[in-house]
């Protein structure tokens, strides 16, 4: 235990400088078009480093249209919403990258207005443990919010 | 979840989080001289830490201020080290002093800036960044008094169940961060400066 322990000292000790994992999820209903609208914001480096494992080669993101069905790919895979008794279907939408932060767009199209909606992300979990994500939904201009992390990759959102 | 509770909850998980650790060795550094009951002078070290931390969190994340990363690195681990030095004193001085609270300060002005990216990533969208901000600052404040009572706790353990000396424990805790940070200096040093 105390050799694992220095290791694992070690290793925060070798990694401190970019301690924090964090990604941001805003999701808006618009009661007239009966669609979601989903924005994921992420850190350009660990969507690179996720696609790239995902991919199982290199991805960089300086120009993500090229990279968009293996975007799509990677979130409708890791983004999961229920409501109405049944899974939403995503769609893709698009995708743009600044050197520092990456923005994913992402619709459901045809939901019917709903009382609650169960959200699952899982994003980077696979190769960031400490990634959190945090989830705004705005509703009828009320934002509620959660976050997301490996122990807690579900939340259950009550309007 | 409300917005307050959401960002609460995250600066408690910011500041708690063993990966964010070289605030804990900052708080290590600071309070190995003070006990409970001094807790005027240390409640008010740790929340100008906080209060600093947060003011360079926003000026930096709106982009008022940049200051180059690399330093800020560099200084993180300067600022550890310089509050162990000041632990080589004599106790008196550093429990009667506001040298140590205005140094907290300081030092939490420098830690804020480390986290610019996450300001942009997390507040800077919101609605209202300052508000988000302040909730965020209330959960660090109150993950720091839980680091601190913690270290409190172990070291009552030691000075009272164990017959420590107190002075013994200030020096060892002391030692301890003075070395990580000296440690974390080396790996920090900016590169191409000279």
């Amino acid at each position: 235990m105390p050799v694992h322990f220095v290791m694992s000292l070690v290793l925060a000790l070798a990694t401190w400088s970019h301690e924090y994992y964090v990604g941001v999820f805003k999701m808006d209903y618009i009661p007239a078009e009966q669609r979601i609208e989903l924005t994921a914001k992420l850190f350009t480096d660990d969507f690179e480093q996720a696609l790239s494992q995902f991919a199982g080669h290199p991805i960089t993101l300086n120009n993500p249209e090229k990279h968009g069905a293996l975007i799509a790919r990677y979130c409708l895979q890791n983004i999961q919403l229920g409501a109405n008794q049944g899974p939403l279907k995503l769609q893709f939408v698009g995708a743009e990258a600044t050197p520092d932060v990456t923005y994913v767009y992402l619709e459901c199209t045809q939901v019917a207005s709903y009382q609650e909606i169960n959200v699952t992300v899982r994003m980077f979990f696979e190769i960031l443990p400490k990634q959190i994500n945090i989830f705004h939904l705005r509703h009828a201009g009320k934002t509620t919010s959660a976050y997301l992390n490996t122990s807690n990759p579900q939340f259950l959102f009550k309007l | 979840m409300s917005k307050f509770e959401m960002y609460a909850n995250l600066g408690l998980g910011h500041i708690t989080d063993f990966q964010g650790f070289d605030h804990m060795l900052f708080l290590l550094a600071l309070c190995a001289t003070y006990q409970l009951a001094d807790w005027r002078k240390w409640l008010l070290a740790v929340t100008l830490f906080t209060i600093g931390h947060s003011v360079t969190l926003f000026i930096a994340g709106m982009g008022y201020l940049e200051v180059n990363a690399n330093w800020i690195e560099f200084l993180i681990p300067v600022t550890i080290f310089i509050a162990g030095l000041v632990n080589l004193r004599k106790p008196a001085k550093n429990k009667g002093g506001y040298m140590r609270p205005v140094l907290a300060g300081v030092f939490g002005l420098v830690h804020g800036f480390g986290f610019s990216n996450y300001f942009k990533m997390v507040f800077a969208e919101e609605t209202s960044p300052l508000a988000a901000v302040g909730y965020f600052t209330l959960g660090i404040e109150a993950g720091q008094l839980l680091i601190v009572l913690a270290i409190f706790l172990i070291s009552w353990a030691l000075v009272q169940g164990l017959r420590v000396k107190q002075r013994d424990w200030e020096l060892f805790v002391t030692g301890g961060v003075v070395a990580l940070s000296l440690f974390l200096m080396s790996e920090t040093f900016p590169q191409g400066i000279f």
